[in-house]
């Protein structure tokens, strides 16, 4: 098998109007030997240059970058790049998910496995309710084996909705992508999550990246892919099965992991705190994912 | 002897038969431990115990003590009402309490160290998973965070109530930011001075101990490696409900109290806004709720905390007490769970129980909570999911279908407890002493490995024999609590004991904010007072002229009035289009100008914004300015209901305020250190008596009139600026404007001249800046000799030119001095006031992540 590589670079440009007097960052941007890549490098360096960044690892064990900036700036950019093999990233389920899913189910559970709990509760965007759960339960017919019924689910949650850039933002909820019908990948993966909860099946939020292919005879353009995010299922003893409800497909070797909480509000690529009297800020994000 | 003070307030107390009461026994007798006591309080006999009460209420009122209730007003503040019986507890009572309380503090601070860490008790099953990563005060980002002192959970304090049977049951625990030790040791301060002898009799163990630990178990939690840690204390403001015990605590500890826009995150740590640098921060003791405290990684919206406080303390930069996340302790369904909690860390009973509950995540226990519903006290696991405590024993049968619903449909967000019948203690009413339900509310901190149970506390009770909750946001009375002491205390004051005090070096520094509200307070005040002073002499002009509508009387009375109006700023009074009614019936528009808090210019509006800065600046000022500032908020409150056409009622107010604010200048004069603090005052309070004296001689005396006019207006301009005797005993004749300009504005000597101002500015800039060691060249100080030098290069024989009937000299050097003066207001505030810029979040990209293929 060859190997696969990835060149990332992802490039988050602020412009202000006015100065800002302090910023501080907050950064999972940062790919880490998980769900069967290996990080080879990584780094993440911001202009104008912090006096206090530090990395460290979060309660979920992402890596996650803190700076800060104290003197007058009127742009901000940070810049994160590694280079990832994600050669072992399975594109299947693995055959623990050949058992049926209410054995992996929190409800059926005698002794707590803590990670379990902490990704079938509620998070602080996706909540069990009985909408997802009869969503879910279309697919998690009785008896059925896990990988069957979220591959299913994965299908149908794809199905359902439409893939449409800038319908909904990071305040949207749950709900209304539901009436809405359509949303992008965050909303994707928050419905299946949400949907997989409901029926007792700890699931997680991944945030990473994904090779975009250009169209057959043009040349790779820079600075057009996107940060992107699926969904984990808990499989028990630590291990993870990577869906992506988007692409209705396994989160293979073309994905990039940097970071896995409940839902999108524990692993931002980047949030922050801003000093300021500007009105406007003008924000770039380019990404590019290059084989290597 | 008058038959009140003969009434026995003790003959018709009749306690609940069922109930357990803390003054007398089942059978009718006064507990042994009271006995005592009943008889000094049935000594001093009604009449005296009523004017006591009295008394109480003064003092409380004097201290400025407060809890803030939410009104519609935007005055949230609430009197503290305290009894004036305590709860007496004797010390065999007293010793099973404490052990009860620290013990409860030690197994609660295991509980933390482990969720925060190892979080055993969790994949043991010990408590059920669920009701920690479900409550959102567990928070994650605080995982693996500890604090240097041996106890994580530095301040504990629990909510009691004693049963029927005399045993004292844990009905919750605080241990986010507890309140009320402060208010505690305020009661005590106030009932030990009301009733000194029965005080003294009683030999009440004492409070102190407590502040004088958490002072050493604060300091013990600085990072390793500092040896005089910088310690302040983190308050939400002034609108905060227990803002007055912020204060009151900062005092007591002798730190600084800070708001979160004090504070500043640089090179990874935390500093201080001071006036002349940042200092840095080695221990916060907060009384913010954590969801707070950092923007960064916590609450988005809020502006109480510092970004990027969590990852200080996760790297040890800073300590933070409690610390950060302690709040999961609070969670009710934890309650259930303590008692095998107990056995299994430290292998102990409680020996102070929890209320009887039920946590409905287990299916048996919900099914026993609805079906004992109506005799349940209905608590949600977390505060800060929403919902309150809810008494189902009052609730309606639909009310009570509702309810089961809600807990149907969420269990595990549902606790239930058996209802406790609060003992009753006595209330002092008009009539004697009633039996009235009462809770007490106990404070521990750590002490090592141990904890200090404070000996004594906050009782809370019901102002009716009706059920009910007993908190401060209900109206609950506070009580003082005595703990009999079997054997005498060694005394020790605050400051007593065993602590090196080296007060030179240990001045707390003085945060920015803080600075910019003494300037403020400075020019409020003097403000306030320029009016006061105007308005009465306007007021004395009145009954002499207003019947007259000719002449050199009528003459200075207008210019009298449209001088108000331009020296306060409150157009378009005197001088606008309705000006011509406005002098012919003035009353009105005089009065507002007193009244009127929303109209800026007013003494009410001036005194209002004194007050806000007063509030601010709580632990920065002596004791006795509540005591000025509570009789100033009386007189202006009187002053609303006050009629225009009672001018007599005007002038007696405005003597009152003017009394007031001379008794707080006297204060701020006589009882203020001449430190950091008082020098901003000060340069506040002289640029804007610079400011009102220009103004007053600009509106009065830029044009010229006949000389009989000209002098009552003179004379009026002398009067306000306060220097008429001067005057007269210095040029024994009648006022001249070129004598009253050497008098009002060259005259070193005259403490209400331009010149005394521009004085005593240049020495107090000058002061401040040599503090900050910087340049007068760059400071405020240069604008401050610049307007000194243009006052020397003045001729007052120039001024008093006069052409086209006007003194164009006079009105061009008063417009450019006072330019000179904004500049210097301007120039101390950008050298010492940090302006904040405003606090936002980094915008996200509109588009959210997103790709498909």
């Amino acid at each position: 098998m060859v190997d696969v590589k990835f060149e990332v670079v992802h490039r988050t440009h602020y412009e202000y109007d006015a100065p800002v007097s302090a910023s501080y960052a907050q950064v999972h941007q940062l790919p880490w030997d998980v769900d069967g890549q290996i990080c080879l490098r990584r780094s993440i360096t911001a202009s104008p240059l912090p006096e206090h960044q530090r990395e460290r690892v979060d309660y979920f064990g992402n890596p996650v970058a803190f700076l800060s900036i104290d003197d007058p700036h009127d742009e901000l950019i940070v810049t994160s790049s590694c280079l990832v093999d994600t050669t072992g990233r399975p594109t299947r389920f693995g055959p623990v998910a050949d058992l049926s899913w209410e054995y992996f189910s929190v409800r059926n559970a005698s002794r707590p496995d803590l990670v379990a709990v902490d990704f079938s509760l509620d998070s602080p965007l996706v909540a069990a309710t009985p909408r997802l759960a009869d969503m879910a339960y279309e697919a998690f017919t009785p008896g059925r084996s896990l990988a069957e019924a979220s591959s299913e689910l994965c299908s149908l949650v794809h199905r359902s909705f439409r893939f449409k850039p800038g319908s909904t933002d990071v305040t949207t909820t749950i709900d209304e992508v539901l009436d809405l019908g359509e949303g992008v990948c965050q909303d994707f993966a928050h419905v299946m999550i949400g949907c997989l909860r409901s029926v007792g099946v700890p699931a997680g939020y991944v945030s990473g990246y994904l090779e975009t292919e250009p169209p057959p005879g043009r040349e790779r353009l820079t600075g057009v892919d996107r940060t992107h995010a699926w969904v984990s299922v808990y499989l028990g003893d630590g291990n993870w099965a990577g869906i992506d409800p988007t692409n209705d497909q396994m989160a293979g070797p073309r994905y990039i992991t940097t970071a896995r909480g409940r839902d999108y509000s524990d692993v931002p690529p980047l949030k922050g705190v801003i000093y300021t009297d500007a009105e406007e800020s003008k924000l770039t994000v380019e990404v590019d994912v290059v084989p290597a | 002897m008058t038959i009140a003070s003969s009434r026995d307030p003790i003959q018709r107390y009749a306690p609940p038969e069922a109930g357990r009461d803390e003054l007398v026994a089942r059978d009718g007798s006064i507990r042994s431990h009271w006995a005592r006591l009943a008889d000094s309080y049935r000594d001093l006999g009604m009449a005296e115990l009523l004017r006591r009460r009295e008394e109480i209420a003064v003092l409380l009122e004097q201290d400025g003590v407060t809890y803030n209730v939410a009104t519609d007003d935007g005055r949230p503040h609430r009197p503290w009402e305290l009894d004036s019986i305590p709860l007496v507890l004797s010390s065999d009572e007293w010793a099973t309490v404490e052990r009860g309380v620290a013990q409860r503090a030690r197994l609660l601070d295991l509980a933390l160290t482990d969720l925060y860490g190892p979080r055993r008790l969790l994949s043991r099953g010990s408590i059920p998973p669920d009701i920690v990563l479900e409550d959102p005060s567990f928070l994650r980002v605080c995982d693996g965070i500890s604090l240097p002192t041996q106890r994580q959970l530095v301040v504990y304090a629990a909510d009691m109530t004693r049963a029927s049977d005399g045993n004292w049951l844990a009905m919750g625990n605080r241990t986010q930011a507890p309140s009320g030790a402060g208010y505690a040791i305020q009661n005590r301060n106030v009932i030990s001075k009301v009733f000194p002898a029965i005080f003294r009799n009683a030999e009440a163990m004492r409070l102190a101990p407590f502040i004088r630990t958490l002072r050493a178990t604060l300091q013990a939690a600085a990072p390793s490696g500092v040896e005089d840690p910088s310690i302040v204390v983190l308050t939400p403001g002034p609108l905060s409900e227990t803002a007055f015990e912020h204060a009151f605590v900062a005092t007591q500890l002798g730190y600084p109290l800070v708001e979160g826009s004090d504070l500043v995150n640089r090179d990874g740590r935390v500093w201080l806004r001071t006036v002349s640098e940042i200092v840095p921060v080695d221990v916060i003791l907060r009384r913010v709720d954590a969801w707070f405290c950092d923007p960064l990684e916590l609450l988005p919206e809020s502006t109480l905390g510092v970004p990027g406080l969590v990852e200080a303390t996760r790297t040890g930069a800073v300590s933070v007490v409690n610390p950060l996340g302690s709040g999961v302790l609070e969670n009710a369904a934890l309650s259930v769970f303590l008692p095998e909690l107990a056995r299994a860390l430290i292998g102990e009973d409680l020996s102070l129980p929890s209320v009887e509950s039920w946590w409905c995540g287990h299916a048996t226990s919900m099914s026993h909570v609805l079906a004992n519903l109506d005799s349940m006290v209905v608590r949600p696991t977390s505060r800060r999911r929403g919902g309150s405590t809810i008494d189902a024993s009052v609730l309606s049968k639909t009310e009570l279908e509702e309810l089961r619903a809600r807990i149907d449909a969420d269990p595990r967000s549902w606790v239930g407890q058996s209802r406790v019948e609060p003992a009753t203690a006595p209330l002092l009413s008009t009539d004697g002493f009633d039996p009235r339900p009462t809770v007490l509310r106990s404070f521990a901190v750590a002490e090592g490995s141990d904890y200090l149970v404070m000996t004594g506390g906050l009782a809370r009770t019901a102002r009716t024999p009706d059920r009910g909750p007993i908190t401060n946001r209900s109206g609950a009375v506070a009580k003082d609590t005595w703990v009999l002491s079997t054997e005498p205390e060694t005394l020790g004051g605050f400051w007593l004991t065993g602590e090196p005090t080296s007060a030179a070096e240990h001045t707390a520094p003085l945060p920015s904010r803080a600075a910019e509200n003494m300037f403020w307070l400075g020019r409020y005040s003097e403000r306030a007072e320029a009016a006061v002073r105007l308005l009465r002499v306007v007021n004395g002009r009145r009954t002499e002229f207003e019947q007259i509508s000719e002449g050199p009387g009528a003459e200075a009375l207008a210019a009298l009035l449209t001088a108000v109006t331009r020296v306060t700023t409150t157009f378009p009074g005197f001088v606008g289009d309705d000006a011509a009614r406005l002098l012919a019936d003035p009353g009105e528009e005089l009065l507002a100008l007193v009244v009127d808090e929303s109209r800026p210019g007013t003494v009410a509006q001036a005194i209002g914004k004194m007050f806000d800065a007063v509030e601010v600046l709580r632990d920065q000022l002596s004791v006795d300015t509540w005591l000025v500032i509570g009789s100033m908020q009386g007189r202006l409150e009187r002053l609303g209901s006050i009629s225009h056409d009672r001018d007599d009622a005007v002038s007696t107010v405005l003597n009152g305020l003017l009394e007031s604010l001379l008794a707080l200048a006297g204060l701020m004069a006589e009882s203020m250190v001449r430190d950091h603090a008082w020098q901003f005052m000060e340069a506040g309070r002289r640029i804007e008596r610079a400011l009102q004296t220009t103004a007053l001689v600009g509106a009065l005396l830029t044009v010229d009139r006949e000389p009989a006019a000209e002098s009552l207006i003179a004379e009026s301009a002398l009067t306000a600026a306060e220097s008429i005797i001067t005057y007269r005993r210095r040029y024994r004749s009648h006022a001249q404007v070129d004598t009253l300009l050497d008098l009002l504005l060259a005259d070193p000597g005259n403490p209400r001249s331009l010149r005394f101002q521009l004085d005593r500015l240049e020495e107090g800039v000058g002061a401040l800046d040599a503090a900050r060691g910087v340049d007068a060249d760059a400071s405020a100080l240069s604008k401050v000799r610049e307007a000194i030098g243009m006052l020397e290069d003045t001729e007052s024989t120039r001024l008093v030119t006069v052409s086209d009937g006007n003194r164009h000299e006079l009105g061009s050097f008063l417009w450019e001095m006072r330019r000179h003066l904004l500049g210097i207001a301007d120039a101390i505030g950008a050298d010492n006031f940090t302006r904040l810029l405003p606090q936002h979040a980094m915008s996200t990209p509109s588009e959210p992540p997103g790709w498909s293929t």
